[in-house]
């Protein structure tokens, strides 16, 4: 097989806030190849922004990576010296949008301003010395806009940030974030700041440019019942841990970990009419102050000692499907029945 | 934006009417009679009552000031009780000094104290960063009064390079300059300190902003994310206490002009509020507000230069 485009391996990290120490990510293992979406769930505080920022290494400052690697194209990232992130990773090969667009915009400079600023740089590290007039740049940026379906984009794209809604804000961010020179797209809770219906559309978006790219994508949601439309690997996280992770039929078919069961039976679009929605009891522990054993044992429901005592490791329990659940490791396939 | 900047502009107009009115009637609540003072403790009833009557001061509160008014539309304020000249040729004659130190002085320091607040930010892990940080510390903990004599004693007593009296005037352009430095360096000492921390603490915020760490994921240069994308956002602040702070900065005029022994508006007031020459005063007041309106409606535009949302507001 050849070499996966992204390949994380045992990636570990703190956050060190007033001594306290709090894994947010611990030894997490993952491969995505080219073109491939892998999608990954969890609920808030379980470490899955943090790892799209990790491998960008956009990390803030209390972030500590404590070992491991990510290795893009077989080099390992966290190896690059700063100026070989910028120079060839961020904004080139791996660029990312983000959650809040209505911040993630800088709100007193133009559109214009903004993208000619990203495709200048974009160009310059592409071709040095390449030295193209503003007018280029701005054609550019207006391309970007058309591609991604802003109306009237000559026009738009003088306007400021706040002229735009918060989907069309999100647009213009995947306008700057995909283009054939890019391969990997970190989406961090992309659409959950917009309505239902704009965010299908901006998820549709993203799909079809990074289809007709071949962009792989790294999408980070909460929403499991987004993830049923566009991903093909599915990476469930729970207090900085992957809890299962394997191809979507799988996971959603037979989920071999209870977490995972309970998040699917938590989606509308599976529960029978007239059926209460299963809500987990409790809710993800604080990172400084997690469980022996399995972290999650507290809110299962069919957690046993064993559960308490030993931290479950994260095993291939079937061709391309990991779990790490003590009890489905012991028993094998069973069915996790919440309700 | 012309639309946002008139607009603006003429709200200048019931602003000052306000504050002409409320500064007509301090004037005449404050103790002493302006034709006694004039005309010194010897003087008749008589020719109290025809001064009285030649400054409208024995006609109605309403009616004086209805005077006023039209003497200044006229560009009439009026005649200094104590020299007989024209309030407006004083002011005249003031006003250049005052607002020259004022705004050399400010536009320099806000240069300045932003830049240097800016550099604190970025560098805020290292030893310079740190300096910056306690010296701008050190100016504001300054009073201007304190810095005006310290550098006095410093750099025309000490070591006399520099003149210590007086505006200059007689010596044409580098005259005026060299006697510039001292008191603009007194007045601005405390800005620099002031603006720096306020645009630290401000830049320290945008540097975590969402839209920075965007810049960062598309490998934007560090300089250009933090001098033009951070710095502009981080700038706003300062706009409106630089705004708000030309009514304290004329009042520090005041107390330099004194020490400094220079011509200017402070030194006018001050003058006129012990000799209790009213028109002088009204007069000289009536500037400095004019003054600090007219800085409050620059601040006002420059901040919809910086922030494109403010004229839609």
């Amino acid at each position: 097989m050849s070499e996966p485009l992204l390949e994380v391996s045992n990636l570990t990290l703190d956050y060190n806030l007033g001594g306290r120490k709090m894994r947010a990510l611990d030894r997490i293992n993952f491969t995505l190849e080219k073109g491939e979406v892998l999608g990954v769930a969890g609920e808030s505080g379980c470490g899955k922004s943090t790892l799209g920022l990790a491998i960008l290494r956009l990390l803030p400052r209390v972030a500590e990576i404590r070992r491991g690697a990510v290795f893009f194209k077989g080099t390992d990232l966290l190896k690059l010296s700063e100026e070989q992130m910028e120079l060839e990773i961020r904004g080139q090969e791996i660029t990312m949008i983000f959650q809040n667009p209505q911040n993630a915009l800088n709100p007193v400079f133009k559109i214009e301003t903004q993208m000619t600023d990203i495709l200048r740089v974009q160009d310059r590290n592409q071709n040095p010395g390449s030295r193209k007039r503003h007018q280029h740049y701005r054609k550019q940026a207006i391309e970007r806009l058309k591609l991604t379906g802003i109306a009237d984009p000559e026009a738009r794209v003088s306007n400021y940030p706040f002229e735009f809604s918060g989907g069309m804000k999100q647009r213009v961010m995947i306008g700057m974030a995909l283009s054939s020179g890019t391969s990997l797209l970190l989406a961090d809770e992309a659409t959950t700041a917009l309505d239902v219906t704009i965010e299908a559309q901006i998820n549709k978006l993203i799909i079809d440019l990074a289809a007709e790219y071949g962009i792989s994508v790294l999408y980070v949601t909460h929403n499991l019942g987004v993830l049923a439309e566009m991903a093909d690997k599915i990476m469930i996280m729970y207090a900085g841990r992957i809890f299962e992770m394997g191809e979507k039929e799988m996971l959603f078919g037979s989920p071999r970990h209870p977490y995972s069961a309970a998040l699917l039976e938590s989606l509308p679009s599976r529960q029978k009419k007239g059926r209460r929605l299963l809500s987990i009891p409790g809710f993800v522990p604080p990172l400084d102050r997690l469980p022996k054993g399995c972290s999650f044992h507290p809110r299962c429901v069919f957690a046993e000692d064993i559960c308490r005592k030993q931290v479950p490791p994260l095993t291939e329990v079937a061709s391309g499907h990991w779990s790490a659940c003590l009890l489905d490791q012991k028993r094998g396939r069973q069915k996790w029945q919440w309700t | 934006m012309l639309k946002y900047i008139i607009k603006r502009a003429l709200w200048v107009i019931p602003t000052l009417l306000g504050v002409l009115i409320i500064l007509f009637g301090l004037t005449y609540l404050m103790p002493g009679d302006p034709a006694s003072a004039m005309l010194g403790p010897r003087a008749t009833p008589e020719l109290v009552a025809e001064l009285n009557e030649r400054m409208h001061l024995d006609r109605a509160m309403p009616v004086r000031l209805g005077y006023y008014l039209v003497g200044i539309v006229k560009g009439d304020l009026g005649t200094s009780v104590w020299s007989g000249h024209k309030v407006s040729s004083l002011l005249a004659e003031a006003l250049p000094h005052t607002a020259l130190l004022a705004f050399t002085s400010l536009g320099i320091a806000a240069l300045i104290g932003i830049l240097l607040g800016a550099f604190a930010a970025v560098r805020r892990d290292s030893p310079i960063g740190g300096a910056v940080t306690i010296a701008s510390l050190l100016g504001v903990a300054i009073p201007d009064f304190v810095a005006a004599l310290l550098l006095m004693l410093l750099f025309c007593v000490q070591i006399p390079i520099l003149p210590a009296l007086g505006a200059g005037t007689d010596d044409g352009l580098i005259g005026i300059a060299v006697h510039l430095i001292l008191p603009a360096t007194a007045l601005g000492i405390g800005w620099v300190g002031y603006l720096a921390r306020l645009t630290r603490e401000s830049m320290l915020d945008v540097l975590d902003a969402d839209y920075i760490r965007t810049a960062r994921a598309f490998a934007v240069p560090g300089r250009a994310i933090a001098y033009q994308y951070a710095l502009k956002n981080a700038v706003i602040p300062s706009i409106t206490v630089i705004g708000l702070g030309v009514g304290k900065l004329l009042g520090g005029a005041v107390f330099v002009e004194i020490i400094f022994s220079r011509p200017g508006l402070g030194k006018l007031i001050v003058d006129a509020v012990y000799a209790r020459d009213f028109p002088v005063v009204q007069g000289g007041i009536l500037v400095a507000t004019a003054l600090f309106v007219l800085a409050n409606l620059l601040a006002d535009i420059s901040y919809a230069f910086v922030d494109p949302r403010i004229q839609y507001d």
